[in-house]
């Protein structure tokens, strides 16, 4: 009884209960979509600094206080990628062989960042697989001998060389023994990693291909480790440094690289080496929960207000109730349903609302650079904001601001359904407050 | 007033000027007999001709030595006029044939395992050529003393020789990544004995001439040593083993086709 009778009084006040509802769903559509957005941010940002960079887990020679060079690289062979795979804390194990060079034919050339990938554990599912654009991404196998070499392209690479998918390009690069290494690259592939320096100027290869070219033949110049989970890549990374002298055949388990770091290997965690990136994370995350104070805030005060002007309006009406013998709690409850019921519709409306945004958004993304006068690729801390950014309903936040928002109108509808419960009848009745 | 005293100081300092440059003049007879500084047109156009002429071919022994590894090039060269340049490795066998090829319409490298050429863009003429430390510039004499620099020059005394010394700055635009270049030359023939490359006001690089023979009746550096000083210990010597002026080349070995019908070589 106490739900129709607050179902009827809604309906009785249909522009007011319109606008309440409406405003609900307004904060709740907006934190939905905000929290997928946020989400394809920081998701951005963290597989930027990871996947298509640094790994949770870097493993690279110690070179003291050099910066590390072409020549400096390690042995590397399967049977050690296994036994690192092996370790509970390692999820995968990827060696890569990195180097410049110059890559163009007879019309124009760049100077590119060349990546050499283990396309057997980098496959269909990494970072690089997923943000292919236009093409495929490298086979699992390299092409076989006397054929063109595999290449994917950063999209703004590929634009500045005039590249399409098909075309053969020519790589030159310094080797490691002083030798000119060059091989023709048939272009299989566009990326768009979201890594800044990879979309301008990587060429991405095969790390045989990579090796051969670079005279590395069975040597990385890193080994990326993932682990199960990025929340606690610290302790697992202490327990990976314990590991790896067995599993490379290595005598020293550097932290840093530094006088000290002359023989072995160094491992470092994604935080200590992209520390920009980390704390930009972190700060978005923070900024999240202001956001969501500020559109609580928001729609509360309103809530407030409305309930405060339903009960002001509608003083005559609880006068009559109460005098023909409704009881002051159920008046309160009726009033506190009436305001449960608006908040679980306005909640249901910004669902609906929240998901459409998030379907078109992902569908047709949304272009930062159309919100500035500039004009040119955005990037911070390597991540390029120059393109539309797409969301996604699994990265949504559903439950939280539905249940946070009918949570928060049931809290404030208090206030007014106690005022109504001290309402004198006879004072009501006449209009005196 | 002032000016009066201003004019008293000018002329004061004008005749302790004339009055030093007299005493030093008795006290260093031979520098009295000094001749007149050449042009500095005709001295630079002499050291832009020096291994070019009309057109030559020659033969060179490259072994560059750096922290990390050693190694040895011979390569085949060619140039006709200003424009036109032409080098081609011969050896190791890894990088036979790779070649560098320049004529007015740009620079290439010459793959030989991909038979393709790649332009090399004009903004790396100062990067290194092959792993050398020599540039492409270096190898392939893109800039002109010339044309693209302003010189300055003056005797100079070394090793208790007078020797010719050139204070090359580059011209405004030209494509120079030097702030400044001094050449050393013999007095009386010019010829070059070492070349400092300056960024600002620190050397960056030496090269130094040596093993001067004549080729063709005219005398020429036959070993080329240039020292990178921010890299102690590292350098690339460049060795004619064989140098030809004024000999007959085709405007057609300066095409792709000619490129890499002599790339292919054997």
């Amino acid at each position: 009884m106490i739900l129709r009778l607050a179902g009827r009084n809604l309906v009785r006040h249909r522009w007011r209960s319109s606008l309440t509802a409406g405003g609900i769903a307004v904060a709740v559509g907006l934190l939905i979509f905000l929290s997928s957005w946020i989400a394809s941010i920081t998701n951005q940002m963290i597989d930027s600094a990871t996947e298509a960079g640094v790994g949770h887990v870097r493993v690279e020679p110690a070179v003291g206080d050099a910066t590390p060079a072409l020549y400096d690289s390690f042995a590397i062979d399967e049977a050690a990628l296994a036994s690192l795979e092996a370790e509970p804390d390692v999820t995968r194990a990827s060696p890569r062989v990195a180097s410049f060079g110059l890559l163009g034919d007879e019309d124009r050339s760049q100077v590119v960042q060349l990546l050499g990938l283990d396309t057997r554990r980098e496959g269909e599912a990494s970072v690089f697989a997923r943000s292919v654009s236009e093409g495929r991404w490298l086979d699992p196998e390299p092409a076989e001998m006397g054929m063109p070499r595999e290449g994917v392209l950063g999209h703004q690479l590929a634009e500045l060389l005039g590249a399409e998918v098909g075309d053969e390009l020519v790589v030159f690069t310094q080797a490691a023994d002083g030798s000119l290494g060059n091989d023709v690259v048939e272009v299989v592939g566009r990326v768009r990693t979201g890594r800044g320096d990879l979309d301008r100027g990587g060429l991405l290869m095969h790390m045989e291909d990579a090796q051969v070219l670079l005279a590395l033949e069975e040597r990385a110049h890193e080994i990326v480790l993932t682990t199960p989970d990025l929340d606690a890549v610290e302790e697992a990374a202490a327990r990976i440094a314990a590991a790896l002298p067995a599993a490379l055949g290595v005598d020293a388990v550097h932290r840093a690289h530094g006088p000290e770091a002359q023989d072995g290997v160094v491992l470092n965690t994604w935080m200590e080496l992209a520390p920009h990136a980390a704390e930009m994370i972190d700060f978005a995350s923070g900024a999240w929960y202001v956001i969501y104070a500020f559109v609580f805030a928001l729609a509360g005060v309103g809530i407030v207000n409305t309930q405060r002007m339903s009960v002001l309006e509608r003083r005559r009406e609880f006068g009559v109730v109460l005098a023909v013998g409704m009881s002051p709690p159920l008046l309160s409850a009726i009033i506190v349903a009436e305001t449960v019921l608006l908040a679980v519709t306005g909640a249901l409306l910004g669902v609906m609302l929240g998901t459409a945004a998030i379907l078109i958004a992902g569908r047709y993304g949304i272009d930062p650079a159309a919100f500035t006068a500039y004009e040119g690729e955005m990037s911070v801390l390597g991540v390029s904001f120059g393109e539309p950014m797409y969301t996604s309903l699994a990265d949504a936040s559903f439950a939280a601001p539905t249940i946070a928002m009918a949570g928060l109108a049931f809290v404030f509808a208090i206030p007014a359904a106690l005022g109504a419960m001290r309402l004198d009848p006879v004072r009501a009745i006449s209009g005196r407050t | 007033m002032t000016s009066k005293r201003s004019l008293l100081l000018a002329s004061l300092a004008l005749a302790l000027s004339l009055a030093a440059e007299s005493a030093q003049v008795r006290a260093d007879p031979e520098r009295a007999a000094e001749p007149a500084v050449p042009s500095a047109d005709e001295v630079m156009q002499h050291l832009d001709r020096l291994y070019r002429a009309d057109s030559s071919q020659g033969r060179v022994t490259m072994e560059i030595t750096t922290d990390r590894w050693s190694r040895t090039l011979v390569l085949d060269t060619w140039s006709k006029g200003e424009d036109y340049a032409l080098a081609v490795i011969r050896s190791p066998a890894r990088e036979r044939g790779t070649a560098t090829l320049r004529n007015p319409r740009g620079l290439w490298n010459y793959a030989p395992r991909a038979d393709r050429l790649m332009r090399i863009p004009a903004g790396m003429m100062s990067d290194s050529w092959m792993g050398s430390h020599f540039s492409n510039d270096d190898v392939m004499r893109e800039t002109s003393w010339e044309d693209d620099y302003d010189t300055q020059l003056s005797w100079v005394r070394q090793n208790d020789r007078r020797v010719l010394r050139a204070v090359s700055t580059p011209k405004p635009g030209a494509p120079v990544v030097w702030t400044r270049v001094v050449t050393y030359m013999r007095a009386q023939d010019w010829v070059p004995l070492r070349t400092d490359y300056y960024d600002g006001d620190t050397r960056v690089r030496t090269m130094r001439y040596s093993q001067i023979e004549t080729v063709d009746g005219r005398p020429v550096p036959t070993r080329l040593e240039l020292i990178p000083h921010d890299q102690p210990g590292e350098r690339t010597v460049m060795s004619y083993e064989d140098l030809e002026f004024d000999v007959s080349i085709s405007d057609a070995l300066f095409t792709p086709r000619g490129l890499r019908r002599e790339a292919q070589r054997r």
